[in-house]
């Protein structure tokens, strides 16, 4: 567990903009979930639409809706590649997301397709804290302005 | 100064709003439109469901249809809103970064409501903005929102009530009312407030229109220049008008069950009687809305309209509502005399017992009538009661055991159906002639060794003698009985005296499900 400003973000995980987090599994295939940055400043998240199992994305494709309070946000993908399975249980309890991010929060399995291309695209290691840091300052510059 | 498009689209449908929602949205997405704050209204009276709900569930449909009230869905989250012809509706379409964040977060919502809570001030009423995302003046709702994003893009939008239709607003939705009585009317109408009822006149939209205008260049620090739509966004408008006036669209979300049921429960506190109705999402276990009557005050005036917005959308889990409204007591340092956070968390924990009687096959709609007193529905089961107590009311005006303890078995009434159907489940059934005939019985009955027993009663008797039914310490189920009680017709003290000559009829219905009852 690595803390970063209060923000829970596994050193062993990657990370997209969109705060989908991207874990490596021992058969080549990927975990995804959202982060702990993301359901704190979210919410209790409400509602979500699963993206569909056999799909194909790519990376940053919106393939799912996730509703915190009264807003309908992007489920992004995080790569390329095939989806899996998508975690149901989520649709019982949709807060799985807050209380268990990268355990029983998951949101879907992939097989990535290009996965050492795009891993460069996403936040790891010490760009995690420089990424989440930035988040941070935009919301206290907005808050300072208000 | 960056220059943006002031877009004032008049009066549209609901599905042509809807569409220019995505549309905006869309080509703003894609780098093909300018940041754009939107003012719009509607033709008709619209009901607009939020992107996630069932018409089925949020809209009394037949009622729209018979009003001619249009039927929509939102692309924004939230709850299902009625949109009559005097409001305003305003909207933000940009760039996220200019708003500098990518999440929604309350810092978000409120730099875009701020415009609009200047605007109102403007006019000289108290508005403020209520996290997460609500306009309110004193507590009561003027201004609520919605969100979505696309790419790098976000639309937020809100509406602005003007000459509220409060009426229609409670027909048009199933907010949690049960039978639209004028009282339960009157505490929906504490919930909203619009401009009319704060200034005593109806400002014209075209005055609205600019004070937002205004409001939104100087606290965006832009400059707002008329504009119509694009070429690109009119091509795509005329596309998506059709799908979004089609049931596709519409009645994308189907319900889970038929419709909302708003579940409702008594609770006596050393205040008096807490009414709390609530509506639930049962597929994900969620409270949706609650509303909390009774003849209570609170100080500061709000603090039951705070607490039914701290509920909202919280799990329905007693240990998380119990823990929300304890830390809602502690940290607003409010005071309701006579009742404390527990009361109304046994409000809600009473509606929610209700959902727990559905477990036993017995639909909501009719759990929704079953009280628990003493004990929850399930333990009282479990504990096979040897006692029907049925009302003397429910026997015929001009039955010779009317006022006596018994029954012919004739078969005139319902009272017949009930006793036949204790005594298949082997119950004694005894018939109660007063409010101390009652009490004596459940004495009786305990000293016969009975833990527990079943009963057909009105609810209005119910609540008046809440108190006395809990302070018995018997557990008991109690059946709320149909048609029109001698509280409907005023006429309790001649019933209390053994004299109402109007026949009320057991729900056999209801009765059969709760003695056949397993889990």
């Amino acid at each position: 567990m690595s803390d970063i400003e209060g923000f829970n973000m596994p050193d062993d995980l990657y990370y997209h903009k969109e705060h989908a987090w991207v874990k490596i599994l021992d058969d080549g295939t990927v975990k995804v979930g959202m982060s702990d940055f993301y359901q704190k400043n979210s919410g209790d998240t409400t509602y979500i639409d699963l993206p569909f199992e056999g799909d194909d994305v790519e990376q940053g494709e919106t393939c799912g809706k996730i509703q915190s309070a009264k807003w309908v946000g992007k489920f992004v993908s995080p790569l390329t590649g095939k989806i899996l399975s998508v975690n149901e249980d989520l649709e019982d309890d949709s807060t799985l997301i807050n209380k268990e991010p990268y355990e029983n929060g998951w949101i879907m399995t992939m097989k990535p397709s290009d996965l050492d291309g795009e891993l460069a695209n996403l936040f790891h290691g010490g760009a995690v804290s420089d990424f989440v840091k930035k988040e941070i300052a935009d919301i206290d510059k907005k808050k300072q302005q208000q | 100064m960056e220059k943006w498009r002031f877009l004032d689209t008049g009066r549209l449908s609901a599905s042509e709003n809807m569409a220019l929602d995505e549309v905006l949205l869309e080509c703003r997405a894609r780098g093909e439109s300018p940041n754009t704050v939107r003012v719009m209204q509607f033709s008709n009276p619209s009901v607009l469901v939020g992107f996630n709900q069932s018409v089925e569930q949020e809209a009394r449909v037949d009622y729209c249809l018979e009003s001619g009230i249009d039927i929509n869905r939102r692309i924004t989250g939230g709850g299902a809103i009625f949109f009559d012809r005097t409001q305003i509706g305003w909207e933000v379409i940009c760039e996220k970064s200019f708003l500098g964040a990518g999440l929604p977060s309350t810092t978000l919502f409120e730099s875009i409501c701020e415009p609009v809570v200047q605007a109102i001030r403007e006019l000289g009423i108290r508005a403020s903005f209520r996290p997460r995302n609500d306009i309110e003046v004193d507590g009561r709702k003027i201004s609520g929102t919605g969100g979505t994003d696309e790419g790098d893009a976000l639309l937020f939008q809100g509406t602005l009530l003007v000459d509220f239709d409060v009426d229609s607003m409670l027909r048009a939705l199933r907010v949690p009312v049960e039978k639209l009585k004028a009282k339960e009317l009157e505490s929906a109408k504490d919930r909203v407030t619009c401009l009319k009822w704060e200034l005593g006149h109806v400002p014209g939209p075209e005055e609205i229109k600019s004070l937002l205008k205004r409001n939104f260049e100087s606290a965006f620090r832009i400059e707002l220049v008329d504009g119509g739509l694009t070429r690109e966004e009119e091509i795509l408008f005329n596309e998506r008008k059709l799908f979004f006036k089609s049931p596709g669209w519409v009645h994308k979300v189907k319900s889970p069950g038929k419709e909302q049921i708003t579940i409702h429960s008594i609770h006596k506190g050393d205040g008096g009687i807490i009414r709390t109705a609530m509506n639930v999402n049962l597929q994900q276990k969620r409270i949706k809305s609650v509303l909390i009557t009774g003849d209570f005050f609170s100080f500061p005036r709000r603090t039951i309209l705070d607490l039914e917005a701290e509920l909202k959308d919280v799990k329905a889990d007693i240990g998380i509502i119990s823990e929300k409204v304890e830390h809602f007591f502690e940290r607003t340092d409010c005071t309701v005399p006579g009742f404390g956070a527990s009361d109304f968390v046994e409000g809600v924990k009473k509606c929610l017992d209700k959902v727990e009687i559905t477990r036993f096959g017995i639909p909501l709609h009719l759990a929704n009538r079953i009280n628990a007193v003493n004990a929850t529905f399930a333990s009282v089961i479990n504990d096979r009661p040897k006692h029907l107590l049925l009302p003397y009311c429910a026997k015929s005006p001009d039955c010779e055991w009317r006022y006596n303890e018994g029954c012919a078995e004739c078969g005139e009434c319902s009272i017949d159906n009930a006793i036949k159907l204790g005594q298949e489940k082997g119950m004694e059934s005894i018939t109660i002639q007063s409010f101390e005939h009652l009490m004596e019985t459940i004495e009786l009955i305990r000293k016969e060794g009975a833990t527990s027993y079943i009963g057909c009663c009105c609810e209005a008797f119910f609540m008046k003698r809440l108190e006395d039914f809990e302070g018995s310490g018997m557990p008991a189920i109690l059946i709320d009985i149909d048609s029109e009680t001698c509280y409907d017709l005023g006429k309790e003290n001649k019933a209390y005296a053994g004299q109402f000559e109007r026949r009320t009829e057991v729900n056999i219905e209801l009765l059969r499900m709760v003695l056949n009852a397993e889990l």
